[in-house]
């Protein structure tokens, strides 16, 4: 086998620098507090055209293989869709009433300007709940903090740099950095969700005295001016008492759900 | 070039296919194996700074780490016997144990995240089988000049 001869004390500095070139792009990424670089502008400029291209070019092969040869199910699926469409177009019915009613139509008048739909690249293969890429960029619209949803409006995480042309990243709500101000849906009980790099989130500042149960429903408060109110976020699945506060795990709605589909909501105005 | 089409089929359906195989990694490996000193660690700091970015992490994390498991690796490959697809998977599966055990560490440090049984022990076994029955025609290993 050919290799070429080089000194010791010349592979060990080459070494040396290479490894120091690293260490100096990490440091970096830690003094900027996870914000974009430069070098990371750069390196997701060249990698993601050939992500998305990739991507497309599976989607493609996926959706002929879908169309012309799977169909043997599409009958069956065309008359659950027709249900879900009847029972979603019923609930939307009850819900605009409701909304009236409450006043709430007048509140929220402005703050959606309409939303993008958006198709995951990747995952992070180490940290699988931390974050993921969506096939969205700069060039779609998408801006840093813009909320992101899965197919059934349910809360999936925010837009986070880098953001390139063609596509952007996505910090998911149960990854550890960050937090969503929640409450429990049925008594307003406010607190700060955060998560753990697992399938369940923490809800921490939850004062002890109002009792919080299994399978009570989170949504967002709007609190934290980044995630609009409303927004379904998942369930209690764990509390525990603690001397004046509790201690509640939450499950959120998307992890037992498909991401391959999400809307990105565009621009919302907080009060 | 398939490899690399791999990988970023794994890295869309992870949630699907539930497999964590670097296959950026072979490609490294390969480099390692088949090329000089200058070649392999200026790959490897390539190949890392990609993982980075397919990661979404901390850039330069997995660029000094996979530049340290690649020296091993090339160093080591000299004193290695490649026709032997059980020594190819203990190479692949160790190197691939440090490299992302350094990763790991970095990660504990800088974000706070626990220690991941996926990364350091699951990624580098199921990458060195891969890696190990890739080897296993001997086409390849005459390709790799190990034959």
């Amino acid at each position: 086998m050919y290799r070429g001869e080089i000194s010791t004390e010349k592979k060990f500095s080459m070494l040396v620098a290479v490894l120091f070139l690293n260490l100096v792009l990490v440091s970096i990424h830690v003094v900027l507090k996870n914000q974009q670089t430069l070098f990371q502008s750069i390196i997701a400029f060249i990698v993601s055209p050939f992500q998305v291209a990739s991507q497309k070019t599976i989607d493609f092969v996926s959706h002929e293989f879908k169309h012309y040869v799977f169909l043997k199910d599409s009958f069956t699926k065309y008359h659950e869709i027709k249900k879900k469409y009847t029972r979603l177009k019923y609930e939307n019915y009850i819900l605009k009433k409701k909304l009236i009613e409450n006043g709430f139509t007048q509140r929220v008048k402005g703050k959606f300007q309409g939303f993008i739909e958006a198709d995951l690249i990747s995952i992070d293969q180490n940290f699988p709940l931390s974050s993921i890429m969506i096939n969205k960029g700069s060039k779609d619209g998408i801006i840093k903090d813009m909320i992101v949803l899965n197919e059934e409006g349910e809360l999936v995480g925010r837009v986070v740099e880098p953001i390139t042309l063609l596509s952007s990243k996505v910090r998911l709500i149960t990854s550890s950095i960050g937090g969503v101000g929640a409450y429990i849906e049925k008594d307003k009980l406010e607190g700060l969700l955060t998560g753990n790099n697992n399938a369940t989130c923490s809800f921490k500042y939850l004062i002890a005295n109002k009792p919080v149960f299994k399978g009570d429903r989170i949504i967002t408060s709007g609190t934290d001016k980044i995630f609009p109110p409303y927004i379904p976020i998942g369930k209690v699945v764990k509390t525990q008492k603690e001397y004046l506060t509790q201690k509640v795990q939450v499950k959120p709605f998307f992890i037992e759900k498909s991401i391959k589909q999400l809307i990105v909501i565009k621009n919302i105005k907080h009060e | 070039m398939v490899l690399i089409i791999l990988q970023i089929i794994i890295y869309r359906y992870e949630n699907i296919l539930k497999i964590n195989v670097d296959f950026l990694y072979l490609i490294l490996v390969y480099i390692s194996v088949k090329s000089g000193f200058f070649k392999t660690v200026l790959s490897a700091t390539v190949i890392g700074l990609v993982t980075d970015y397919f990661s979404m992490n901390v850039m330069g994390v997995f660029g000094f780490s996979r530049t340290i498991a690649a020296y091993l690796l090339n160093e080591i490959s000299r004193h290695i016997d490649l026709k032997n697809s059980l020594l190819v998977f203990i190479l692949i599966a160790i190197s691939l144990f440090i490299s992302n055990l350094i990763s790991n560490i970095f990660f504990y440090i800088i974000l706070g995240v626990k220690f991941s049984p996926n990364l350091i022990l699951f990624q580098p076994i199921t990458t060195g089988l891969v890696g190990a029955f890739i080897l296993i025609p001997s086409k390849i290993k005459e390709y790799l000049d190990v034959y």
